[in-house]
């Protein structure tokens, strides 16, 4: 199990991370501010901290230099948006940001390539009969290798990682090609359909009237 | 060029021309009184010459002898006292008659002699003579006497002056301009230490300040950088400051927007691509709601904020007690839903303020106490005359504010107990605003507060003129 400390101190925000990560199958711990925060790393080992920036009594830089030793993966979420602030957290150590407000996904799918970047995350990933393996990049079916494209394969990653969670064809869009959604639901249409064939998922992925597609498992 | 050599240059320039033109007026006139004093030693020699040939010649004539050439000569030759006189005689027809030193007489000098004497200083080689010459008649026979006088050694004695005046003059100037030097790097190094002082400034270092030493003009000048220096400063820390407060004013509002949104954001997110428990759903909509009122209060905060700083003001004249009668009626019922006493007393008096504006200030200061006091205290609101003011008070005997906090209350988004403020909806604006209201009415808020025991907050205002008969 992954565990994920989570210091915020605005309540709303560190519960709407602790719900989604847990969903998402990691452990969460929550810290209200920095020194509660310091005590936690210095008891336990986590494999990722989630860190809000703006905390009450010691603030996110700060608590920063006393998590660089101990080598924890980093997030840094933060409302400030200017290049400065960002190379600052990444200087100090920091594997990633998120800038506030964020949506579910992209937290997710953060978590997900900061973990994977230091081989904490599970590379074994199996819904039902199929199982994926994210280190050789292959897909199996019953044992059966299945030949993905590489947007079938990141589409395929991003359904099972929010498994259960309707994804809208605009976030698919922009996980997957990474660039902005202009309207165009037919590539991704196209792609949902091509997988569903290959993988023999018609049933799982199912079509959300006027929204997306979700996996459901 | 450096200054210090303009000025060591400059006056070695003077002081050279000065030694060569005072020199050379001191031994022209040493010459030239020496040089007089010969020549009226000559004249002196004529005339005694003179005198001499005609007694002696007039002793001829009375004797009755012709005065013959031999005659002359005899009569002269007597006079040529062993050689250091030159004498000369010619006849009138300006032949030389007798000569001592073996030459000539001088034609023109004898031409231009007439009833006076004249007199011509003569070089021959390295010699100079003085020659006066006269013209004389005994006996009907007139002769043209002339004397020399070797006047060499005036001339000699200038030249060696010069020598000797030019040599001590090199060596007087080498040593002027020894001293010069020093007192020029001495007079410059002021300018030296204050452009090495500019430099350093112009790098960055704004703490150095000129050591001032004396009264004069560059300790003037001196006194005046450093004064500038800290003019430029101060405007400098200024700057960096209110740059500092709207960078934090920028930073604490996206920190203040983006959190309620954050969470409205999430949970909406959430709540429209999940198949949520329904109370996972009421708890994710009760998120969003709460948020989003948070962010309302921001909002209009904010907009009051922004409109006190564009609009214009009508300041009316208003009686304060009818003032916080309304307030104690606006303000009771939400003290006594928390608990709380309130104490409002207000003196009779006049002012000129915006009674709407002002009625937020204090429902904001009011608002303030009530959120820092415990069920159960009481909250006193009066306002008093105080000479020519009138002075508004809040006492809460709540929580207090640490002293050095106090300074940083009335700025935007500044929370002395964030978590707290949050959880009563707080958007760190309310004395903002306040303090905004205060300065519209050449006021500003003054807190007195001990932590543990109570805050007292006054505003004071100038009452205004006596009420005019209408």
């Amino acid at each position: 199990m992954v565990n994920i400390l989570i210091v915020e101190d605005e309540l709303p925000i560190s519960n709407l991370i602790r719900v989604n990560l847990t969903e998402g199958g990691y452990c969460c711990n929550v810290a209200n501010d920095g020194m509660q925060a310091a005590d936690m790393i210095e008891q336990n080992r986590y494999d990722l901290i989630l860190l809000d920036v703006m905390l009450p009594k010691v603030n996110g830089y700060e608590l920063m230099e006393y998590i660089a030793p101990t080598e924890t993966p980093v997030i840094f979420i933060t409302a400030k948006n200017d290049v400065a602030d960002r190379v600052k957290g990444l200087h100090l150590g920091a594997d990633d940001y998120i800038v506030k407000p964020f949506e579910i996904v992209e937290l997710l799918a953060r978590v997900e390539a900061v973990l994977r970047r230091y081989h904490k995350g599970e590379s074994k990933l199996s819904i039902g009969d199929v199982e994926v393996d994210t280190q050789s990049r292959s897909v199996k079916k019953n044992g059966k290798q299945i030949d993905l494209t590489m947007k079938e394969y990141e589409l395929l990653l991003l359904f099972i990682r929010n498994k259960n969670i309707a994804l809208f064809r605009e976030t698919i869009f922009e996980r997957v090609w990474q660039s902005d959604y202009l309207g165009d639901t037919r590539t991704v249409d196209l792609h949902v359909q091509r997988l569903r064939k290959k993988l023999g998922w018609e049933k799982m992925i199912v079509a959300v009237y006027k929204v997306g597609y979700r996996l459901e498992c | 060029m450096r200054f210090a050599w303009k000025v060591f240059l400059s006056t070695v320039i003077v002081i050279a021309v000065v030694f060569a033109i005072g020199g050379f007026i001191l031994i022209t006139s040493f010459f030239d009184s020496a040089l007089s004093r010969e020549t009226d030693r000559a004249l002196e020699e004529n005339q005694l010459t003179k005198l001499a040939y005609e007694s002696a010649a007039t002793t001829y004539v009375n004797q009755g002898e012709k005065l013959t050439d031999e005659a002359v000569i005899n009569s002269v030759s007597s006079l040529e006292s062993s050689g250091r006189r030159g004498i000369v005689v010619a006849d009138e027809n300006y032949e030389t008659v007798f000569t001592s030193t073996g030459e000539a007489a001088d034609m023109q000098l004898m031409a231009e002699t007439e009833a006076d004497r004249t007199y011509r200083i003569g070089r021959t080689g390295e010699r100079y003579e003085i020659t006066v010459c006269c013209r004389t008649t005994v006996g009907e026979r007139t002769v043209y006497l002339e004397t020399s006088r070797d006047i060499t050694s005036i001339f000699q004695e200038r030249e060696m002056q010069f020598d000797t005046y030019t040599e001590w003059s090199i060596v007087l100037l080498l040593l002027s301009a020894i001293v010069m030097l020093a007192v020029s790097m001495f007079l410059t190094r002021p300018l030296a230490r204050l452009s090495a002082t500019t430099r350093r400034i112009a790098e960055g270092d704004y703490d150095v300040r000129m050591r001032v030493k004396g009264e004069d003009e560059i300790a003037e000048f001196t006194r005046d950088f450093n004064a500038m220096t800290d003019a430029v400063q101060d405007k400098m820390y200024d700057l960096e400051n209110t740059a500092r407060q709207r960078e934090d004013f920028v930073a604490s509002f996206a920190h203040e927007l983006k959190t309620p949104l954050t969470s409205i954001i999430g949970y909406a997110d959430m709540l429209r691509s999940k198949q949520m428990a329904p109370e996972e759903m009421f708890l994710a909509s009760n998120y969003i709601f709460t948020e989003g009122k948070r962010l309302e209060a921001l909002s209009l905060k904010l907009l009051e904020l922004m409109v006190l700083d564009r609009q214009e003001f009508e300041k009316r004249r208003v009686n304060p007690r009818v003032l916080m009668e309304e307030i104690e009626g606006l303000m009771l019922p939400i003290m006594e839903k928390a608990g709380l006493i309130l104490e409002v007393s207000a003196q009779n008096a006049v002012l000129m303020i915006e009674p709407d504006l002002f009625k937020t200030l204090l429902v904001n200061l009011i608002d303030n106490a009530r959120k820092a006091s415990e069920p159960g205290s009481t909250i006193e609101v009066y306002g008093h005359v105080r000479g020519r003011d009138y002075l508004f008070c809040v006492r809460d005997h709540g929580r207090g504010i640490p002293e050095d906090e106090i300074k940083k209350i009335t700025e935007a988004f500044y929370m002395v107990d964030k978590s707290r403020a949050r959880a009563q909806n707080g958007a760190g604006l309310g004395l903002a605003l306040s303090d905004k209201i205060a300065r519209l009415h050449g006021s500003r808020l003054e807190f007195k507060s001990v932590v543990g025991s109570g805050t007292l907050v006054c505003i004071r205002v100038r009452r205004a003129a006596g009420r005019r008969r209408a």
